[in-house]
């Protein structure tokens, strides 16, 4: 299978960058540390862990929003994400705030612009995706009206605005709705479908498992394990993500 | 260019929509609205009181306003991440710095264009409303064009808003006296003074050139000239911005 991120060995330190937290001697963030996984072109995976482990910052990374001090990182064969490769990516931050005073549609078109999608094209884009993700009726609203699992919508909307070759999404299930989350889970698998490259932070470790093809779970800025899920679904028919999170993650503190 | 010009016209939109840059804009129409009221009391000189007062308030408002979107622009999208948004959609961290340049200098112009027009019509009416005054309008957005490419610069060097906002209301207060800064400087001959205030003469922005009310009696300007440092002084902020935002991490 093709590989369309390939990570090797990267560590970022926080620390070290911040000239005033190495005097102090601060250890706020850990950063991560010696990170390695590949993704597989079509496949969905996951990254779990708790606050602060160093998920986002893994993703920052690949992103190329921020450059690890070693390792090497390459997307689609290359070594940095740059130009118009990020109009194949799409990317849903964890916490990410929108203007409020601009409508809905006035955003939606500022992003695809971004992403070079041609004005005929765009509207009709625009309607189907906030159709499937039930904004179609505040289309025209300012954001400012919008509530928490609104705004993580339209995060998700403007990721998939471009039919992303490969999708970054940090937390999506975030301040979702039971039925949100379902929705999201069903535009996670339409995607997966048509070929596209997930991969996802999050907490909410009932989605990943089952959604997700492999799981990397990771620790205070270490990498655990990687759990290849189909695999563990032929061997174990009643493995619990959550348990073994738990469990591993207890052992981990007893070392 | 196509992305430095949808990100200028979407900062356009976006400050257009802002509660404060609205704000403050009502409050400018007032004002002129209100130096009408001066007629009364400026004899026979009425018409001119009420276009000095008005361009006045015209800079002044618009100052305020640019000084807060341009000190603040980029401090806020870093804080709220919206910056990952943009710069993961194939746009590069200077075409990014280009793009909001030019939407707060369109931001500017659009201003002028209200508050200037709204004067320009009480003028026409009280029979002062002259050539003159589009050149002092023209200026005004100008100097403030310069002024919002170094507040820019100011939330790209600051962590704080309060900082670049300081900053950016300094540089223009200075930018006013760079003629008393340079005869300062020259009674001051041999002292690290001199040195200092040297350095803040070349690096700080002429606004003695723009300055409308000089533009209103004076007839012998070389425009070319003043367009042409217009360029090259926000060039070279930009591309000291540009510089900074390369290494500035997010």
């Amino acid at each position: 299978m093709k590989k369309i991120i390939s990570v090797k060995d990267i560590s970022l330190d926080y620390k070290e960058r911040d000239i005033f937290k190495k005097i102090m001697g601060s250890n706020g963030s850990i950063g991560i540390e010696d990170i390695s996984f590949d993704v597989e072109k079509g496949k969905i995976f996951s990254i779990i862990g708790l606050n602060g482990s160093g998920k986002t910052s893994t993703l920052k990374c690949i992103l190329g929003l921020m450059k690890p001090d070693k390792g090497e990182i390459e997307v689609f064969g290359k070594k940095k994400l740059e130009g118009t490769d990020f109009e194949k990516v799409g990317y849903l931050p964890e916490i990410s705030y929108y203007p409020k005073s601009m409508k809905l549609i006035d955003l939606m078109r500022y992003y695809g612009e971004l992403y070079n999608i041609s004005k005929g094209d765009l509207d009709k884009k625009i309607d189907i995706i906030l159709t499937k993700l039930d904004l179609i009726s505040r289309k025209n609203d300012r954001l400012e009206k919008f509530s928490k699992g609104m705004v993580q919508k339209v995060g998700i909307a403007q990721a998939i605005l471009n039919d992303p070759k490969l999708l970054f999404l940090d937390e999506p299930m975030s301040g979702l709705d039971p039925l949100a989350r379902e929705m999201v889970i069903e535009i996670i698998l339409e995607l997966k479908s048509k070929g596209t490259t997930i991969f996802f932070n999050t907490h909410i470790l009932e989605d990943v498992a089952n959604i997700a093809d492999k799981v990397a779970i990771i620790n205070k800025g270490r990498l655990v394990e990687i759990l290849d899920m189909e695999k563990i679904a032929l061997k174990q028919d009643d493995f619990l993500l959550k348990d073994y999170f738990i469990k591993t993650l207890s052992e981990l503190r007893v070392d | 260019m196509k992305k430095i010009l949808t990100i200028g016209k979407y900062t356009l939109k976006e400050n257009i929509s802002n509660k404060v840059f609205n704000g403050i804009l009502y409050f400018g129409v007032l004002s002129i609205f209100f130096t009408t009221l001066l007629d009364e009391v400026a004899l026979y000189e009425g018409g001119r009181v009420i276009r000095d007062s008005g361009l006045f308030f015209t800079e002044f408002l618009i100052m305020l306003i640019i000084v807060y979107i341009s000190s603040t622009y980029v401090i806020k999208a870093v804080t709220e991440k919206s910056i990952y948004l943009v710069l993961t959609k194939a746009v590069t961290k200077s075409k990014y710095i280009m793009g909001i340049n030019l939407g707060i200098i369109y931001s500017v112009f659009c201003n002028v264009l209200v508050m200037g027009g709204i004067l320009g019509i009480i003028l026409y009416i009280q029979g002062e409303f002259d050539w003159w005054y589009i050149r002092a309008l023209f200026f005004i957005g100008l100097k403030l064009s310069i002024l919002s490419s170094l507040g820019i610069f100011f939330s790209i060097i600051s962590d704080s808003a309060v900082t670049s906002t300081i900053f950016t209301l300094f540089t223009y207060i200075l930018g006013h006296g760079v003629m008393e800064i340079k005869a300062i400087s020259e009674k001051l001959t041999g002292t690290v003074f001199q040195w200092i205030l040297d350095l803040l003469y070349i690096i700080l922005p002429k606004f003695n050139l723009l300055n409308y009310k000089d533009h209103l009696i004076t007839t012998d300007i070389n425009y070319l000239l003043i367009i042409g440092y217009i360029i090259v002084y926000i060039t070279c902020v930009i591309t000291a911005t540009n510089i900074v935002f390369q290494r500035k991490r997010l």
